[in-house]
This record gives C-alpha cells, sequence and structure tokens, in this order.
C-alpha cells in the first residue's frame, strides 16, 4: 500500500480518475461479453469492475474507494443502462463495497486478495437481490441465492487473482517513475 | 496450509462461511414449483387454478366439453369430446412455461410460475 504521507493529493486524485476509468472501461466490457444469455443464469455478470475498485481500495485507501465506486454505479448507468441498472448495481456496490470495508477493518493482513473478491462477489450478488427483492416477489427472488452464491466463487477468483497480479505490478511501479 | 499470493490460511473462514450459506440456501432452490398457476383460457373468461390444490373444472368451451384436472401438483385434461384429442395426449404438465393446448374448443392451459418473473426483468 502506497503510504499517505509520501503520497501527493495530486498524485492519488490521477490514481483516483484512472481507476475509475477502467472500470467504466470494465462496466462496457462486461456489458459487450453475452454471459446473461445462458438460460439458467440471467444477470450473470464477470464483475470486472470488481477489480478496480478493490485495486483502489488497496492502493488509495477505503475511502477513495467508495467514491470511484459511487462514481462508477452513477456514470456507467448514464452510460449503458437504465433506472433499473443503477438500483441493481447500486444495492450490488454498496453491499460489496460495505463488505470489503468490515474485512479490510477487521483483519487486514490475514487475507488474501482472491478471497476478498470472493466474498465481495457474493456479497454483490446478494444486494442485487435484495435490489430485485424490491421490484418482485421475495419468493421468486430466493429460489436464486444458491445459484448466484456458487457463481461467485469462480467470478470472484477469476477478478482475485487478476486483482492479486495487478497489486504487484503497480506496487512495483510506484518506485519507478510513475 | 501453504501460503501463497493467492492463498492465505484466514481465507478458509471465508470460503467456509460461503459454502454455509449454499448448504443453507439449497433446499430453497428446490421448493420453487410450488407456487406455480395454472391459467386456464377458454371461450368466456380465464381461470386460474394454483396447483397446490386438487380439483376437476368442467368447462363448456366453441361447442366442446373439456373436463381438467388438477391433482398432485400437475395438470392434465382428462377428457374431451373435441375431434382430434391431441389435449389429453398431452399428459399431465406442471414445470412452468409447459402448456396444454386443444385448438378445436378454443382452450389453453399455460403453467405460469413466479421464477418467470425473473427473467422477464433480466431480459
Amino acid at each position: 500500500m502506497i503510504s499517505h504521507d509520501k503520497q501527493s493529493a495530486a498524485r492519488r486524485l490521477c490514481l483516483d480518475a484512472v481507476l475509475l476509468c477502467t472500470a467504466l472501461l470494465f462496466s462496457y466490457v462486461e456489458a459487450l461479453i453475452p454471459l446473461s444469455s445462458f438460460p439458467a443464469l440471467p444477470g450473470l455478470k464477470l464483475g470486472l469492475c470488481n477489480i478496480a475498485v478493490l485495486l483502489t481500495a488497496l492502493l488509495c485507501g477505503i475511502a477513495d474507494a467508495w467514491a470511484v465506486s459511487i462514481c462508477r454505479v452513477l456514470l456507467s448507468a448514464l452510460l449503458f443502462g437504465g433506472v433499473t441498472t443503477l438500483l441493481f448495481s447500486a444495492c450490488g456496490a454498496f453491499f460489496s463495497l460495505l463488505l470489503i470495508t468490515c474485512l479490510r477493518r477487521f483483519c487486514p493482513a490475514s487475507i488474501s486478495i482472491t478471497a476478498l473478491c470472493v466474498a465481495s462477489a457474493a456479497a454483490h450478488n446478494i444486494g442485487q437481490l435484495l435490489a430485485a427483492s424490491l421490484l418482485l416477489s421475495a419468493r421468486a427472488v430466493l429460489a436464486y441465492i444458491p445459484l448466484l452464491l456458487i457463481v461467485a466463487v469462480p467470478t470472484g477468483a477469476l477478478t482475485g487473482i487478476v486483482t492479486t497480479w495487478m497489486h504487484a505490478i503497480l506496487n512495483r511501479a510506484k518506485g519507478g517513475a510513475v | 496450509m501453504r501460503v501463497s499470493r493467492f492463498f492465505k490460511p484466514f481465507d478458509c473462514i471465508i470460503y467456509g462461511i460461503l459454502l454455509l450459506l449454499i448448504c443453507l440456501s439449497l433446499p430453497i432452490l428446490y421448493g420453487k414449483t410450488n407456487g406455480s398457476v395454472a391459467v386456464l383460457t377458454y371461450d368466456g373468461g380465464t381461470m386460474r387454478l394454483p396447483l397446490s390444490e386438487d380439483r376437476t373444472e368442467t368447462i363448456l368451451s366453441q361447442g366442446h366439453t373439456l373436463t381438467v384436472v388438477v391433482q398432485n401438483g400437475t395438470v392434465f385434461v382428462q377428457s374431451a369430446d373435441c375431434p382430434d384429442r391431441i389435449c389429453m395426449q398431452t399428459g399431465p404438465v406442471s414445470s412452468s412455461g409447459s402448456s396444454i393446448v386443444c385448438l378445436p374448443a378454443h382452450v389453453s392451459i399455460v403453467i405460469e410460475g413466479r421464477i418467470e418473473d425473473i427473467d422477464d426483468i433480466a431480459r
């Protein structure tokens, strides 16, 4: 983690901006991959945005991760989605970031980035289900919980591995001329 | 246990909780057809028959008489006096989205499940 005393405010802002752009790009790429057309799992997504949000949490702190996440949800809803998308992704993002905040606070070093990603993917899916339960009957939504929790494991692990790599690369780069 | 970049011992607790949640929520998945309803449409109206309660309905439509039976969570046409009897040959249906149609009598029976609602939103 980049120490805050050495890091100027401008540099942190730039890093946040770059990560926000990355998150938006991931949102767009996700919209292109038609994973949700699998018959059994409508609404399935890779959760690539989680890479950018988690990197922000690791590099710039959890407060910046909240800012990036809120901006990402609002902007991607404006660019690629509508009101329903906004509600769904806002609920998902809120719950996943809430869990990351708790995990980072109570066990900072003893948890791997991969597990952090899997946990936040699961929380994201549960948050989206809560949003769905606002629109639909609660029973219909409950039937979907096991499927989405199972799906959170491979998608979370995938984004977790990418995040681990990216974190290592960015940490190495901070000593250079970045 | 080996500690690597991708796995630390504390992760077991996270994965354990997740596995527990999955196991706890699995029974919900297999109870989903109970809330289904058979929607019976005929010449002169529609009828909603919950699959949870057994009943028999006799309807007159386009001069034909059909006996529709709901039994043990399935619905089927017991007897019909239409020429082809395709509706009787369809047999019992129970899963959401499946249907029985009798063209001569203008009768259709469609199973509606609440699971379908989610697909509509996701699309």
